[in-house]
């Protein structure tokens, strides 16, 4: 047998992630015990020579490991998205943490080890390393949830996030098996081509393994019927994690949506597209008429991701073609957006509390006027104000509905958008047309978490205001798909 | 030695697996039915009770365990399973060359990283050292 | 035996998994039943690997499955010890604080 040459070069910014949160865990261990170890110093570094790494990479043209990890266009931007996400998640951590009194060196461990699993689920184009990936980044993900071990809340949160995570696993593998069964192949190209010539029996069994990756994939991006741990787990998770899933999770998930309808399952696009339209629509609908009703902010952020995965799927509609870059750079407005806003909350957090009413952040903008400035900014580009990211990609998200013949979907997200108004402008308005409630309760905004969150409020209106780079790297990327 | 035919000599190592089972299972019911006739069956409470090394059983079986077992037995299982992948690693990776077993070599090294951090966090030992000095 | 066999008791074992995922109250329940969703995905590949496709890849899959269900269940089980130590429940449906 002759030693198989691999070119691990691709893999070096999914690996300078791991080695560092492997770091980190043996510098935890080191560490006299009720002692933190440097974890964000650490991560901080690590992820900024993943995101050197990726740039060298993207000079060099990307390449591919084995067959089964590729990096292209479409991996890059991804990369570039989750290591940004990663870096915003690491500067508004310390501060959260020891707030909330779990200030561990573990957090980081598993946060890197969760990006890593990101890093693959979007450049695996082989489906067993996929489901690796995607365990890799569930399993780090489930423990952070419940990171806060004297919470009952966050226990909880961590129980309802693995049981939905597990089922929702356990029916994308099975979907995966009934793939490999039709196709004779776990590599998505093959089992493309497999499916475009297939008989009876194997276009029953690809139709079943469509639906459930669909449901699998449903569960991941919190879609409606299968959103509801969301809210839960992103209420009861601490606050960055909510922010790590929101942005993170779901640009992976949606990466890896992508990948794998828009390679292997081309073929079968005259079944799967019109499920997806159903899903986009009850997704839309019931995620915004959810966050009215909310009165807790992080519920109210977590059914408006319900509602914006629902905006996204109705782009999924439309690949592969149009649809795929809009999906990419809504995605990277999206993250920003996210980030944000559930930083904000975190960078307030003291002594175990953090804002979580309307009442709460009454008269924000008097005593923390930078703050309620940058959520303010995230609020609207949710909305979709024009001039912000949010409008950029809401327009490219419809727009490419429009083309693909689905413009009842376009309807309907316009309708919803108008509807989401209402609760995104309340916290606008409580904010500033509000006297504040009672003392001031909330920490000052510390150094680092302030830059996070100055560095997401600029994304977001550069974005708004000039889209141009973004959206050719998004085409870029998009093409490197077909 | 890979070049041989597998079949005859698989199925034939079955046979003995087989017979070996007849003997065992026909061994026991034998025993079994034969005393059942010939030995005088006198019970009492005494006899009755669960056998536990011969001490008076106390209380019920369905107590809650210690939770240390549970730790014990979420390590264990952890580095069992890993195993798993080390076997088919150690038959071939002489043929596929040395990337290989730099990989597994990796492979293990994480392991080693996870035991080292069990062993610092005291978790390896009944008593965690750490509880114990509070 | 053949293939149709074996991909009937991995739907049978499916349907178990979710029923008992579905039904069951004790989180210990719940997590037999995600092992059960998991091994009938594994059934199906080897099933399939070796009376369908005639590679081993769905084989080796299953190998990744396993240890991957194994370092799930780990995690999971940690999370309900915790939850016990707070709460003195295994019972999913008295995990009710977030709701709304």
């Amino acid at each position: 047998m002759t030693p198989p040459v691999v070119d691990v070069l691709p893999a070096i910014p999914a690996l300078i992630l791991a080695v560092t949160g492997l770091a980190v865990l043996l510098a935890q261990a080191f560490t006299p015990r009720g002692q933190a170890a440097p974890g964000a110093p650490f991560s901080l570094a690590g992820l900024l020579a993943a995101l050197v790494a990726v740039y060298l990479l993207a000079a060099r043209g990307g390449g591919d490991l084995g067959g089964t990890y590729v990096v292209d266009a479409f991996s890059l931007y991804f990369h570039a998205l989750i290591i940004g996400v990663g870096l915003v998640v690491v500067l508004l951590s310390p501060s959260y943490l020891r707030a909330t009194g779990i200030d561990r060196g573990e957090y980081y461990t598993l946060v890197l080890f969760s990006l890593v699993g990101m890093l693959g689920l979007v450049s695996c184009r082989e489906l067993v390393s996929l489901f690796v990936s995607l365990e890799v980044m569930s399993v780090a993900l489930y423990a952070l949830a419940g990171l806060h071990r004297a919470r009952p809340e966050s226990q909880e949160a961590a129980l309802k996030y693995f049981i939905t995570g597990a089922f929702s696993s356990g029916f994308l593998l099975y979907g995966i098996a009934l793939l490999y069964g039709a196709s004779g192949s776990t590599s998505l190209v093959a089992v493309g081509a497999a499916l475009r010539t297939p008989g009876p029996a194997t276009a029953a069994l690809a139709t079943m393994g469509t639906g459930l990756l669909l449901v699998g994939f449903g569960f991941k991006v919190a879609s409606v019927p299968f959103h509801m741990w969301a809210p839960d787990v992103y209420e009861g998770a601490p606050t960055t994690i909510t922010a790590l899933m929101s942005a993170g999770v779901k640009a992976a998930a949606f990466g890896a949506l992508l990948r794998v309808f828009g390679q292997a399952l081309p073929a079968l696009a005259a079944s799967w597209q019109p499920a997806v339209a159903a899903l986009a629509v009850v997704t839309m609908v019931v995620g915004n008429l959810g966050a009215l009703a909310q009165s807790n902010l992080k519920r109210m952020l977590a059914y408006s991701s319900v509602a914006h995965a629902g905006y996204l799927l109705a782009a999924v509609v439309a690949a592969p073609g149009i649809g795929v870059e809009a999906v990419l750079f809504y995605l990277v407005a999206y993250a920003a957006v996210n980030l944000g806003g559930f930083g904000a909350l975190a960078a307030l957090a003291r002594q175990g509390r953090e804002p979580l009413s309307l009442d709460d952040v009454a008269g924000l903008a008097s005593r923390r006027p930078a703050l309620a400035a940058a959520l303010a900014v995230y609020l609207i580009s949710l909305t979709g104000v024009p001039v912000s990211a949010g409008f950029v990609g809401k327009f490219f998200l419809f727009r490419a509905a429009v083309n693909a013949g689905w413009t009842s979907l376009a309807v309907i997200g316009v309708l919803m958008s108008v509807v989401s108004a209402y609760y995104y402008l309340r916290v606008v308005v409580a904010m500033y047309m509000r006297e504040p409630l009672g003392e001031d309760a909330w920490a000052p905004v510390p150094p680092s978490a302030g830059l996070a969150l100055g560095l997401s409020a600029a994304v977001v209106l550069a974005l708004g205001v000039h889209p141009e780079p973004v959206l050719t790297w998004a085409r870029l990327a998009a093409r490197s798909l077909l | 030695m890979p070049s041989a035919a597998p079949s005859a000599s698989y199925l034939t190592s079955h046979s003995a697996i087989l017979a070996f089972l007849l003997v065992v299972v026909g061994f026991v019911a034998v025993n079994l039915v034969l005393w059942k006739i010939i030995r005088p069956s006198r019970f009492s409470e005494e006899k009755l009770t669960t056998y536990e090394c011969g001490e008076n059983p106390t209380g019920s079986a369905w107590i809650q365990f210690n939770i240390r077992f549970y730790v014990f037995a979420l390590l264990f299982i952890i580095f069992d399973v890993e195993a798993v992948f080390l076997l088919p690693w150690a038959v071939v990776f002489r043929e596929i060359g040395p990337l290989a077993f730099l990989e597994g070599l990796v492979f293990i090294a994480i392991l080693a990283i996870a035991l080292a951090y069990v062993w610092r966090k005291g978790d390896l030992e009944w008593v965690r050292t750490e509880d114990r000095q509070v | 035996m053949t293939l149709q066999h074996y991909l009937l008791v991995s739907a049978a074992l499916f349907a178990l998994g979710v029923l008992g995922l579905l039904t069951r109250r004790n989180a210990v329940n719940v997590l037999m039943g995600i092992e059960l969703i998991l091994n009938s995905a594994n059934l199906n590949l080897v099933a399939f690997s070796r009376y369908g496709t005639g590679n081993l890849e769905g084989q080796l899959f299953a190998v990744f499955v396993v240890v991957i269900a194994a370092a799930e269940v780990a995690v999971a089980l940690a999370i309900v010890l915790t939850l016990y130590r707070l709460r003195r429940t295994p019972n999913l449906d008295e995990a009710d604080i977030l709701k709304g």
